[in-house]
């Protein structure tokens, strides 16, 4: 009878630890299968930034948004991703997506042309930044 | 007389280019820390990066939440435990090349170079003299650097369970490619 609870209790230490472990090595997930919280343009989501910060922080930093805008330019990043920068009302500053390279099947589109992408919000650095994004 | 006024013209606009300003958008910024227990890499490919080539000013930020980990774990006890990202989201430094005189921006080179200043990380300010290089290439100012930063130093406090994964200093390296604005 003894024998039957250690064995019962080993096997439960066992699965609370290789559980315990697999989420210690749970690699950063894609966000093809995450929630859009928020939908908008870049335009209106730098212009929110550049107003309020603190406020526009709250709402959106750490959220998963889906942000349209023109494409004005495109950066290639030294890991060999990208980041694409969608226009704003200011002249040089927009919001700045890095897209996910592991997670990336379309091309990137012509500058000048009108992209969709879904990121996650890291905030406002004179750019808005978006993180681990997917082309739409 | 027209030749001179064009010539002139010409040295200015050299002048202008050599000692402008140079801004990069996706400079990458990395930390790694190493125990024997685990090793520890997190990276950040946008960083921000000013440089008066005029007075050696140099300027870098970053949001800290754009620092990407392999294990989402520790992005988010990063964030959230040590770094606090929500009321401390920036890293800055903000310093001068102490050695200007020995860099010629408008000649493509290698030039050693020392930078001094400031580094704020989690709301802490603290001096920082590091040692790296300068490339000028066409036209580029490409700018490669590493230093060693104590936690402690900026009040980040790592709670004894993990004490022996984290490193007492972490090795901070930069790297940006620089190009001229124009604007």
């Amino acid at each position: 009878m003894k024998k039957g609870i250690i064995i019962t209790l080993l096997i439960a230490a066992l699965a609370v630890g290789s559980l315990a472990y697999y989420f210690y090595q749970k690699p950063v997930q894609s966000l093809r299968d995450a929630t859009t919280e928020l939908s908008l343009t870049s335009e209106e989501l730098h212009s929110n930034f550049e107003t309020d910060e603190a406020a526009a922080n709250k709402k959106y930093t750490g959220k998963v948004i889906e942000v349209e805008g023109e494409l004005i330019e495109i950066l290639e990043n030294s890991d060999q991703s990208s980041t694409l920068i969608l226009s704003s009302a200011h002249p040089i500053f927009g919001v700045k997506c890095r897209l996910n390279p592991k997670d990336n099947s379309k091309a990137i589109p012509e500058k000048g042309s009108r992209v969709k992408l879904k990121g996650l919000c890291t905030g406002f650095n004179s750019d808005v930044e978006l993180d681990q994004c997917i082309l739409l | 007389m027209k030749t001179i006024i064009t010539l002139a013209l010409i040295s200015i606009s050299v002048v202008c280019t050599a000692q402008g300003k140079f801004f990069t958008r996706n400079g990458t910024i990395t930390f790694f820390s190493s125990t024997p227990v685990e090793d520890i890499k997190a990276e950040n490919y946008n960083a921000t990066a000013v440089l008066d080539a005029a007075t050696g000013a140099m300027e870098f930020s970053l949001l800290m939440k754009s620092f990407n980990f392999k294990k989402a774990l520790m992005q988010e006890h990063f964030n959230e435990n040590y770094v606090e990202s929500d009321k401390f989201p920036k890293a800055t430094f903000k310093g001068t090349i102490v050695n200007l005189d020995e860099i010629d921006f408008g000649k493509d080179g290698s030039y050693p170079a020392t930078v001094k200043g400031d580094l704020t990380i989690h709301g802490e300010t603290k001096p920082v003299e590091t040692t790296g290089t300068i490339d000028v290439k066409d036209g580029k100012v490409i700018t490669a650097s590493s230093f060693m930063v104590a936690p402690e130093d900026y009040k980040i406090e790592i709670p004894g369970v993990v004490r022996d994964k984290i490193a007492k200093k972490i090795e901070v390296s930069v790297n940006t490619e620089l190009e001229p604005l124009n604007r």
